[in-house]
């Protein structure tokens, strides 16, 4: 029986990023911190907003508005750090609010299309349809690694871009 | 592959930590035995690990382990009866036995592997046994040395504890004995009588079998005294000799491979418990971070305690507070001592492994080579220690490469046939200092001047002003081997720089000194410690960064007026020389050039791989033991930054890279000569 409603159910934590509600799930997030100084990094990707102090730790933070390309987060009293924890990495996304944890039934998450992401459904697991509000369920695997290939990217652009230099 | 059924994921762990032990033992002690062929302990060290694998693997079900250590120990122990000689054929058929243990012991980690086949390992080792005296295998076994096992080490202990002394008791009844059997109960009996029989050998058991020859060991632990003992045992005939030794405990050799260097400590004392513990490395990581935090916070409550006592400083309550502060203080201070103290390790760990090369890479290139080590008992950090190997491997083997000539040109040159390599470690302030020297050829500065000019490292007027010393020291430049032909060890040109590049990242340095004809000596200088290094704080648009103390020349003011430009690039005179500037805020892209503020600066002149750079930056801080964490990969590598720190405020500190800022200088600067040159031949063109 219980295991039943387990297998069904997935809990999520909710956050809003402008006007949407996303939701990650629970078993990822370690915790939600509030907004804290952040240490910018040099030539880190666009959307790396820099490094935190987690009780010791120093951990990433990242502009997840930014890296799904909605404008940049607002500074607002309600900003707060995600901090989850995929494979090995423990890194901090930043969000306007957290608004609540709910369990959400499995069969009421659908799969998304293209047409409605424009191609970056990669970093979605799909959505969630509840009565009062459309979730979006983020896929954080994927997303990461993303972020590791877009390093990469970038970083052979630098190179091409240094190379004509050299030939001459 | 298969196990023996029932053996529990623990059991294993446990084998596999034991293997690891005898094997890197056999891999250390086969290598001395070439040369200390007549050291009987020696050789009983290296029967002993061959022996215990053999009974550990076949516990453990892992057949083909336990046959090949069969194998090795049938031939070890011919040599230990003095039946074959030390000779390099042997040495090379066990060496190559062990390279295959190795390979299944690594089964066990990756049970996909295909199975690693014994049979030309085994047959290698068998031919070399000799086979006149037809060895009985158990015979062979029983006239080997009695040595106990686990489980008759602890009830060993159990018995001194309870005050008894152990006693190692050698029987040898006459030749012509027929009751040898009738007599060794005899001897049991009587023992028994008078102790506890820890273990003999053979053992009761298989004495019933009538696996007995003419010797027979007991360990016994009695209360009584060896002369008791010895009254006690001649009353039984047809015993020729009686030898009886208080058995001293021995470290077994786990123990001792464990514990690196402390032999000395728990050294040959009375059977007691162990004085050391095993823990795991990630324990101590953790152990080490948590102090880290607990420094942190310190520094925090410190911080708030003195804002309190200013604010109310007659206060009773505060001024009790701030007694109590200070002495968390300095036990907090202790307690980071003592974890740092505890993460050291002895440079041994690294050095043993490397006799086994040096012998490898020597036989190939048929050289004969004198491999001394000193000072492995010098303590480092566990980060460094892991950085010591390659660097260590590519210098050593330049050396027998480069270095050592050929037997018959050392001969001709009025040298010893072997050449010596001396690998030593010392400390010296805060750093280690690892020196490998040899008495080879020596580096000729004449010829690398030749291959420099040749392989274009510089302009040729440039590589003539060099002296003979810094002409020597461009052997770390990238590209340049003066091997005349391309060997399988060394001799492509990569090897030396990337020595010199690792060692100048860890904040560390390398130089060499050769004498022609003489020898080389490389030098290569480390902290001690990669987890907690010196930093000055500087500040630059409200960011604060750190720059290692390792590889800063000098710092100070700077005053606008003293930057000059040459071809756009920002210079300025420092003792003389034209020093490249590089500007910290415009590097990271946080502000650029046309909005630079006119006020007084600070410069930073760092160094790195011979190349200097004034770092521009507004503000100098403090100076500040910093401890570096890493930084998430994802953040990007090579944009100057090599990790974090984190201040008595809490505040996140970046740690400066100065190889790489430096090298994307020099890169840059080389692409703008490039330019400039291209623009010109293009103009004669015209």
């Amino acid at each position: 029986m219980a295991k039943d409603t387990l297998a069904n159910e997935k809990q999520m934590v909710l956050f809003e990023l402008g006007t949407e509600t996303y939701g990650l799930d629970i078993a990822s997030v370690h915790e939600i911190i509030r907004m804290q100084p952040i240490t910018k990094v040099p030539k880190a990707p666009f959307y790396v907003e820099g490094v935190i102090n987690l009780r010791g730790r120093v951990i990433p933070v990242i502009d997840i508005g930014k890296r799904f390309g909605f404008e940049k987060t607002e500074e607002a009293k309600n900003n707060r750090i995600v901090v989850i924890n995929i494979k090995d990495t423990t890194l901090g996304i930043i969000v306007d609010a957290v608004t609540e944890v709910i369990r959400i039934p499995a069969e009421s998450i659908d799969p998304v299309s293209d047409i409605v992401t424009s191609g970056q459904s990669d970093y979605l697991q799909g959505i969630a349809k509840l009565p009062e509000k459309m979730i979006i369920i983020l896929a954080l695997d994927k997303l990461l690694m993303k972020d590791a290939e877009l390093v990469d990217m970038t970083a052979q652009d630098e190179d091409v871009k240094q190379e004509p230099a050299s030939i001459k | 592959m298969d196990l023996a059924a029932g053996i529990t994921p623990e059991d294993l762990d446990l084998f596999i930590q034991e293997a690891d032990e005898q094997l890197q033992l056999l891999d250390e002690d086969i290598v001395r035995l070439e040369k200390e062929s007549g050291n009987p302990d020696l050789m009983q060290e290296i029967f002993r690990a061959a022996h215990t694998l053999k009974g550990s693997s076949a516990m453990v079900g892992h057949q083909r382990l336990s046959d090949l250590a069969h194998a090795m120990e049938s031939v070890l122990d011919q040599v230990r009866k003095g039946m074959l000689a030390v000779s390099p054929s042997i040495i090379d058929a066990l060496l190559h036995g062990l390279d295959v243990m190795r390979l299944l012991r690594k089964e066990l980690d990756s049970p996909d592997s295909k199975p690693a086949d014994i049979t030309n390992a085994v047959a290698e080792l068998s031919a070399l046994v000799t086979t006149n005296e037809q060895p009985v295998k158990q015979v062979a076994e029983h006239s080997g040395v009695l040595v106990p096992d686990a489980e008759a080490q602890t009830r060993l202990e159990k018995a001194c504890q309870e005050g008894k002394q152990a006693y190692f008791i050698k029987v040898s009844f006459n030749k012509e004995s027929h009751w040898t059997a009738v007599r060794s109960f005899q001897v049991i009996n009587s023992l028994s009588a008078i102790g506890e029989i820890i273990v003999s050998l053979p053992t009761a058991q298989e004495i019933e079998e009538g696996k007995i020859n003419h010797l027979f060991q007991i360990l016994v632990a009695s209360k009584n005294s060896a002369e008791d003992i010895r009254e006690l045992l001649t009353g039984i005939s047809e015993i020729e000799n009686i030898e009886i030794n208080v058995h001293e405990k021995e470290i077994s050799g786990e123990a001792a491979k464990a514990t690196g260097s402390d032999s000395t400590v728990t050294g040959k004392e009375d059977t007691k418990l162990s004085h050391t513990v095993r823990v795991d490395v990630s324990r101590l990581d953790t152990l080490m971070e948590q102090v880290g935090e607990l420094v942190i916070n310190r520094n925090q409550i410190s911080q708030l305690g003195r804002m309190l006592a200013e604010k109310y400083h007659e206060d009773e309550i505060i001024v009790a507070f701030g007694d109590s502060l200070s002495q968390i203080a300095k036990i907090v201070s202790t307690l980071q001592q003592d974890v740092m103290s505890i993460r050291l390790l002895p440079v041994e760990i690294v050095f043993s492994t490397l006799p086994r090369m040096v012998r490898d890479i020597a036989r190939k290139e048929n050289k004969k080579v004198e491999f001394i080590i000193e000072g492995q008992e010098t303590e480092v950090d566990r980060s460094v220690i892991e950085q010591l190997r390659d660097p260590l491997i590519h210098m050593l083997r330049n050396s027998i490469d480069h270095g050592i000539e050929a037997p018959d040109k050392r001969r001709s040159a009025g040298k010893p046939e072997a050449g010596t390599i001396r690998l030593s470690a010392m400390h010296e302030q805060d750093n280690i200092v690892i020196t490998v020297k040899d008495d080879g050829k020596g580096v000729d500065p004449k010829l690398i001047r030749k291959s420099a000019i040749d392989k274009k490292i510089d302009m040729p007027e440039n590589i003539s002003k060099l002296t003979d010393h810094e002409a020597v020291n461009l052997i770390f430049n990238s590209g340049l081997s003066t091997a005349s032909e391309v060997t399988d060890v060394s001799g492509r040109g990569v090897g030396l720089d990337v020595v010199k590049t690792n060692i100048e990242s860890l904040g560390g340095s390398v130089s060499v000194e050769s004498v022609p004809g003489q020898g080389t000596t490389f030098t290569l200088t480390l902290p001690l410690t990669l987890a907690i290094i010196p930093a000055l704080l500087v500040s630059t648009v409200g960011t604060i960064c750190a720059i290692p103390l390792s590889s800063i020349v000098e710092a100070g003011k700077l005053d606008v007026k003293e930057i000059q430009t040459v071809r756009g690039k920002e210079v300025t005179l420092f003792r003389g020389d034209v020093l490249p500037l590089l500007r910290l805020d415009e590097v990271f892209g946080w502000s650029d050039k046309n909005n630079r503020s006119g006020e007084a600066l600070h410069m930073v002149v760092v160094k790195f791989s011979g190349s200097r750079v004034g770092l521009v930056v507004e503000e100098l801080l403090e100076q500040q033991e910093l401890v570096v964490k890493s930084l998430d990969h994802f953040i990007g590598e090579s944009n100057g930054i090599t990790g974090a720190s984190i201040l008595g405020d809490g505040r996140v500190v970046l740690i400066l890279d100065v190889a790489s800022l430096i090298r994307g200088a020099i890169t840059e600067r080389n692409n703008n000569k490039i330019k400039i040159k291209s623009s010109v031949s293009r103009l004669s063109i015209k």
